[in-house]
């Protein structure tokens, strides 16, 4: 069954209301219908999809092995026909027995307080964000001793070990740590390390690699699967970020974004985004203070049987 | 309190150099698991009282004092605590857990049990306030004549609160908030707004500052200066007006030689966390919450 017109109008408007950075509503999802009401007789819709992923898949380092998805429909609705939705999700559930890697997942724009408090109520909790940067870059950052220059292919070992290290924390607050991390990271730091130029850079204190930046471009061209999360463009997707432990808070992730920002700036892009988790006490400070700010939120609950 | 400074020797230490150890809550009751150990303890505010805006009626707390293997001690203290109270908690309450907001492995244990981090209390070591200004407006401390505006505010930024945290719009509130500002005006507290045409567009609220002796946990020793709420109406909101608010806010406190300035925010709210952490704060402790319906 289509989703009313009526519904999916109301829906683009909140979409559109809530947020200047958010592009026009992506067309209705496909898969299982749920369908809810309010307590006066507003009709509204979820599409529920199910997602299983194998260990060899990359998604596995974000996402949990059996993931059901849901895309509200709740319209000028607010809290009240969100909450009916996520009540008619929890029923769903209770016909299923998800194992422990599984979780309940939507993904919705960030500044909607209205489904904040029904994603609140369910037990569900902000994991991840996409958060946008636009603007210009901020003033030139120096850390003392760093060397700052684009990774090459000859790097791809010491960028694969720091990359793969920072699975040991955000393990801890996002996705489970999977132990092959290495390895599903693999084909995607090969590809930005074989692209000329290559979206990799690198900082070196003393010679050594002591913090790296993995980067892509992304073109949100009408129609594409990005122009349904970002603004039209090209932009700048910063993938990883880390810093080696011993040389955190000596300003080199700041030294490493500003030469990052600048060069997609120079480029030609639209702006910059990325992934962090809200519950990291150190990436969100981070990204917050480097200009980021959350357009969309992953409302997550793990495992799926755990939606209240 | 020999437990307490253990945990901290052994673990807060190496976490965050601003962690201290915190003393046990008197009058609890002890809750053993092994070797770990923890202290329950039951807090009720009056319904129709100030505090009553800011969470649940009642709270129910565990502070956990866990063992070598910290992330373990929680969960089995968390486990433990269930077992005792069977069932589901009353209409109006929450289940909470304070504990240090760089500590992973013991957030990971919190999540998976449906624990959501709910306030943070977030520091911001004393630093110079870089000067900032907004053309057409006016920044002027608050008088007894401004409470209606203030109020108005204040309703606002409650009202949002409410849906993205733990704060609860409940009847009374607008008399509450008033006559907490007037209270406020009289007794010291600090109210900044900003004029702009005449019309108070936000404010901030600060205390006075106030010292930390070695041993009361929490913050560090020394003189902490108190933010308190910044709100900014929805239509004067993005362009820049919160950040001159803080920015007075932190040069009258910066003027009486405090170590830093403490405020609370709520994790889930996506347009204070970016703010507070621009503005230079970061989390420290952050409250962890399981919670069941408002007000």
């Amino acid at each position: 069954m289509e989703i009313t017109g009526e519904l999916f109008a109301a829906h683009r408007a909140r979409l559109a209301a809530l947020d200047p950075l958010l592009p026009g509503a992506a067309p209705p999802a496909a898969g299982e219908r749920l369908d809810a009401a309010t307590a006066d007789g507003r009709r509204v819709t979820g599409v529920l999809q199910r997602q299983r992923h194998g260990r060899d898949d990359a998604p596995m380092l974000w996402s949990a092995a059996d993931t059901w998805q849901l895309f509200p429909y709740f319209g000028d609705t607010g809290t009240e026909g969100a909450d009916a939705l996520l009540r008619a999700w929890r029923a769903r559930l209770d016909h299923e027995r998800p194992g422990a890697d599984s979780a309940c997942v939507v993904n919705w724009p960030s500044r909607d307080a209205e489904a904040i408090r029904a994603f609140l109520d369910h037990g569900m909790v902000p994991l991840a964000a996409l958060a946008v940067r636009a603007g210009a870059p901020a003033a030139p950052a120096r850390a003392d001793g760093v060397r700052i220059r684009r990774a090459t292919a000859a790097d791809f070992d010491s960028v694969l070990a720091l990359t793969a290290a920072t699975f040991d924390y955000t393990g801890l607050v996002a996705a489970p740590r999977r132990p092959n991390a290495a390895a599903l990271l693999a084909p995607a730091l090969r590809e930005d390390l074989a692209r000329e130029p290559p979206t990799v850079w690198l900082a070196e204190r003393d010679g050594a690699p002591v913090a790296c930046a993995q980067c892509a471009w992304l073109d949100a061209a009408p129609g594409s699967e990005a122009a349904e999360l970002l603004p039209p463009g090209h932009w700048g997707f910063v993938n990883t970020v880390v810093t080696a432990p011993g040389h955190r808070g000596t300003g080199v992730g700041r030294a490493l974004m500003s030469r990052v920002h600048a060069v997609f700036h120079d480029e030609g892009a639209a702006g910059t985004y990325l992934y962090y988790n809200p519950t990291n006490p150190l990436s969100s400070v981070f990204w917050h203070r480097q200009g980021y700010r959350p357009l969309w939120t992953s409302w997550e609950v793990r495992p799926a049987s755990a939606l209240r | 309190m020999a437990a307490p400074r253990r945990i901290w020797h052994t673990r807060f230490a190496a976490l965050d150099p601003l962690l201290r150890p915190v003393p046990l809550p008197a009058g609890g009751v002890p809750l053993r698991s092994g070797p770990d150990f923890g202290v329950l303890t039951r807090t009720v505010v009056a319904p129709a009282s100030w505090r009553a805006l800011w969470g649940p009626s009642v709270t129910y707390r565990l502070s956990p004092v866990p063992g070598e293997d910290a992330a373990a001690g929680v969960g089995a203290l968390l486990d433990a605590w269930d077992a005792r109270r069977a069932g589901d908690p009353e209409h109006d309450s929450a289940r909470v857990v304070t504990w240090p907001s760089r500590d992973l492995a013991v957030a990971e244990v919190l999540l998976s049990r449906g624990f959501a981090p709910e306030v943070a209390l977030a520091v911001r070591p004393a630093a110079p306030v870089p000067g900032h200004r907004v053309p057409g407006i006016a920044v002027r401390a608050a008088r007894e004549a401004d409470v209606e505006e203030i109020v108005a505010l204040r309703l606002t930024e409650l009202e949002y609160a409410a849906l993205v945290g733990p704060s609860v719009r409940r009847p009374g509130a607008a008399a509450l908030l008033a006559a907490e500002t007037r209270r406020g005006l009289r007794f010291g507290a600090r109210i900044l707004l900003a004029d702009r045409d005449g019309v108070a567009a936000g404010l901030v609220a600060f205390g006075g500052t106030s010292r930390v002796a070695p041993g009361d946990g929490t913050l560090p020793e020394g003189r902490w200066g108190h933010l308190g709420t910044l709100a900014v109406s929805p239509a004067a909101r993005g362009r820049g007006i919160g950040r001159v608010l803080a920015a007075t806010a932190h040069r009258e406190l910066g003027l009486s030689g405090v170590r830093g300035t403490f405020l609370y925010y709520h994790p889930a709210n996506p347009l204070s966390t970016v703010f507070w952490h621009r503005q230079g704060y970061r989390p420290l402790w952050t409250t962890w919450a399981r919670r069941r319906g408002g007000g």
